[in-house]
C-alpha cells in the first residue's frame, strides 16, 4: 500500500494550547478513513493543517510524494487536496453552476471556461443538483448546499477529499443519499477522510478509523480493532456504548 | 447569427451584445462631440471621461474584488507628478506621458499592494487612505524633484488633435476606452471569476485554488495604473500641479461614490455613475453656489439610500419586468 497522505509528528499550538499534538499517520491511496473524537479534539484543526489554511507548528506533511506543509492553500488545492467545510461556504451571489465551474477553473485546472462549465454540469448531475444550475447558491436549502459543496470538491479533480462533518444537519433520506454518494466516490478510487459524529455512518463507510483526543492520536487502524480499543471506548464512545453493544 | 459553442452561463455578469451595441453607438457619438461642442462643454466632457476612468479603476479593486480602496488619489497624484517631472525636464514626448504615468503607478501599486492587501474591510480602507497622505508628504518635502510647495509648471505642448481642448478631450477619451475594454475583458475572463469569488469568500476562494494574493494585486495594480495615466494627462491639461491638488482626497472619495451611484461591480455602472455625478455636480454648483458641496452630498445620500444597487439597476429591473 502506498501512502497518499503522510503526517509526520504534526503539531499545532494556539498559544499554550496544543490543538494537534505530535500526530503521525499515513493514509493509503483509495482508503476511506474515519476521523473521530470528542468536540474540541482537533479534528477540524487537522483538516485545516492538511489543506494549508493553518500552518504547522512542528512536523511535516507529505502528499503524493511531495512535502506540502508551508505551501499556500491554493497550491495545495491544485495538487489535489479538496476539503468541505463544517459550515458550508458557497459563493452566495454566484449561481450553483458558477460555484462549481469556478472550482473546475482553478483547482480543477480546466482553464477554458466553456469546458469547465460542461465539467461542472457533470458533477452537479452526479450529486443530484441538476436542474438547479441557475439558482443562486444563497437560495439553496442546507441539504442542497451540502451537495453543492460535494460538487465543488469533485470539480477540483481531487486525489483526496476531506469531508468535515458533511452530514451534520442532514436527516433521513438526505443522510442516506449522502452516504450512498460517499460510497460511490470511494468505489471510484477516491481517497477519503471522513470527520463524522454518527458512529453508524463511520462504521458503514470507513475501512480505517483514527481517533483524536485532546489533539493526540490515541488509536489508528482497521475499523473493527479501533472500535474495540478500551482507550477509544473510554475517551469517545463511552460506557453506554459498551453496555449497549454487550446487550445487543 | 449563431455561434458554435453554447453561450457561457458563467458570464451572466457581463453585458449582453445588445447592451454593448448601445454602448458602442454612444461611444461614437461621444467621439464626434468636439465637432459641435463649445469649449465649456468640451471641458465638461473631458472631465466626464476622466471621472469614468477613475470610477472604472476603482471598480477593479472596490467593485469586482470588494476591497474598498480610498487610494485612488495617491496614484492619480503619483501619475500627475511622474508626467509633470518628465515633461518639464523634456525627458519624454507629450504623448508618452500617460503611458509613463500608468507604468509608474502599476509598479508602485504592486509594491504598496503587497503589504496592505493583507488587510481586509475597514483596515484596508484606512491603510489605502494613508497612501495618498504619505505620497503627498513626500511630494511636499522632496523639493529638488517636485518643487515642494511651489509645485511644477508644465511646458505647453503642441496639440496632438486639432486644438488644445480637443487634444485633452481625446486623450481622456482614449484612456477611458482602454479602461473600459480592460474592465470588459476582466469581467469575461477567468481572472474575473477569481475576483468575484474573493469578494464573496476569500478563504473559500483559496480552497478552490484561487491565488487570492496574486489576483488582488493585479486588481489593485489596474485600479492604480489607469488613474496614474489620468493624472499625467490632467497635469498637462491644467498646466500646473501642486501636492494639495494632485493628491486631493476628494478624488479618492469621488471614485467610489460614482461607482456606487451607477452600480458597483458592474461593467457599465461606474460610467453611468460618473455621468450622473458630474451632472449633479454642475447643476448644484450653478444653483447653490454657497452650499454646493453640502447639496451634492445630500443628493448622493438620497440616491444611494433609494437605489443601493445603483442607477443601472433601474434598467435591469425594467428589463426583468418585461421578460
Amino acid at each position: 500500500m502506498t501512502a497518499l497522505l503522510e503526517m509526520r509528528n504534526v503539531s499545532r499550538r494556539f498559544g499554550g494550547l496544543r490543538a494537534v499534538s505530535n500526530v503521525t499517520m499515513s493514509i493509503g491511496k483509495g482508503r476511506v478513513v474515519g476521523l473521530i473524537g470528542p468536540n474540541g479534539a482537533g479534528k477540524t484543526t487537522l483538516v485545516n493543517l492538511i489543506s494549508g489554511m493553518l500552518k504547522l507548528s512542528e512536523g511535516e506533511m507529505w502528499f503524493d510524494g511531495r512535502r506540502i506543509d508551508g505551501l499556500p492553500a491554493y497550491r495545495i488545492s491544485r495538487l489535489g487536496v479538496a476539503r468541505t467545510f463544517q459550515i458550508v461556504q458557497p459563493f452566495p451571489q454566484l449561481t450553483v453552476l458558477e460555484n462549481v465551474t469556478a472550482a473546475a477553473l482553478f483547482a480543477g485546472g480546466i482553464t477554458n471556461q466553456s469546458e469547465a462549465e460542461q465539467f461542472a454540469e457533470v458533477q452537479l448531475a452526479r450529486v443530484g443538483l441538476n436542474g438547479q444550475e441557475d439558482l443562486l447558491a444563497s437560495r439553496l436549502s442546507l441539504g442542497q448546499r451540502k451537495r453543492l459543496e460535494f460538487a465543488k470538491s469533485l470539480a477540483m479533480k481531487p486525489k483526496i477529499l476531506l469531508l468535515d462533518e458533511v452530514n451534520a444537519g442532514l436527516h433521513g433520506s438526505e443522510l442516506d443519499e449522502a452516504i450512498t454518494l460517499i460510497r460511490s466516490l470511494s468505489q471510484d478510487g477516491l481517497t477519503l477522510v471522513v470527520i463524522e459524529h454518527l458512529m453508524k455512518v463511520v462504521v458503514s463507510l470507513c475501512d480505517e478509523i483514527a481517533v483524536l483526543h485532546h489533539g493526540e492520536l490515541i488509536a489508528n487502524g482497521p475499523a473493527k480493532d479501533v472500535m474495540d480499543d478500551p482507550r477509544v471506548i473510554e475517551a469517545y464512545l463511552g460506557e453506554r456504548y459498551l453496555k449497549r453493544r454487550a446487550a445487543g | 447569427m449563431s455561434s458554435v459553442t453554447p453561450p457561457l452561463r458563467i458570464s451572466s455578469h457581463v453585458p449582453s451584445r445588445r447592451a454593448l451595441a448601445v454602448f458602442g453607438i454612444l461611444a461614437i457619438i461621444v467621439l464626434l462631440l468636439p465637432v459641435v461642442l463649445d469649449n465649456y462643454y468640451l471641458r465638461l466632457m473631458t472631465t466626464v471621461m476622466m471621472y469614468c476612468v477613475l470610477a472604472w479603476s476603482w471598480n477593479f479593486i472596490g467593485g469586482f474584488v470588494g476591497y474598498p480602496s480610498f487610494g485612488i488619489a495617491a496614484f492619480f497624484g503619483l501619475g500627475a507628478y511622474a508626467g509633470a517631472i518628465l515633461l518639464s525636464s523634456k525627458i519624454i514626448p507629450f504623448w508618452l506621458s500617460p503611458v509613463v504615468g500608468a507604468t509608474v503607478c502599476f509598479v508602485a501599486a504592486v509594491v504598496v499592494g503587497l503589504p496592505i492587501l493583507r488587510l481586509r474591510g475597514h483596515y484596508f480602507a484606512v491603510a489605502s487612505f494613508g497612501i495618498a497622505e504619505v505620497f503627498r508628504e513626500i511630494a511636499m518635502s522632496w523639493t529638488d524633484l517636485t518643487g515642494g510647495g511651489m509645485g511644477i509648471n508644465l511646458p505647453p505642448q503642441k496639440p496632438l488633435f486639432g486644438t488644445d481642448a480637443m487634444t485633452f478631450y481625446y486623450m481622456m477619451f482614449i484612456l477611458a476606452g482602454v479602461t473600459f475594454l480592460t474592465t470588459l475583458m476582466v469581467a469575461r475572463s477567468r481572472l474575473g471569476v477569481a475576483f468575484r469569488c474573493i469578494r464573496q469568500n476569500e478563504a473559500a476562494a483559496n480552497m478552490i485554488g484561487v491565488d487570492a494574493t496574486r489576483s488582488k494585486i493585479i486588481a489593485f495594480a489596474f485600479a492604480s495604473a489607469f488613474p496614474g495615466a489620468a493624472g499625467a494627462i490632467y497635469a498637462s491639461w491644467v498646466g500646473y500641479i501642486d501636492a494639495t491638488d494632485a493628491f486631493d482626497i476628494l478624488i479618492s472619495i469621488k471614485a467610489p461614490v460614482m461607482a456606487l451611484l451607477g452600480g458597483v461591480g458592474t461593467v457599465f455602472g461606474p460610467a453611468v455613475g460618473a455621468v450622473v455625478y458630474l451632472v449633479f455636480e454642475e447643476l448644484v454648483t450653478r444653483n447653490f453656489l454657497k452650499f454646493h458641496a453640502g447639496m451634492l452630498g445630500i443628493i448622493v445620500v438620497v440616491i444611494i439610500l433609494f437605489l443601493p444597487t445603483g442607477v443601472l439597476s433601474l434598467v435591469r429591473q425594467r428589463k426583468e419586468k418585461m421578460s
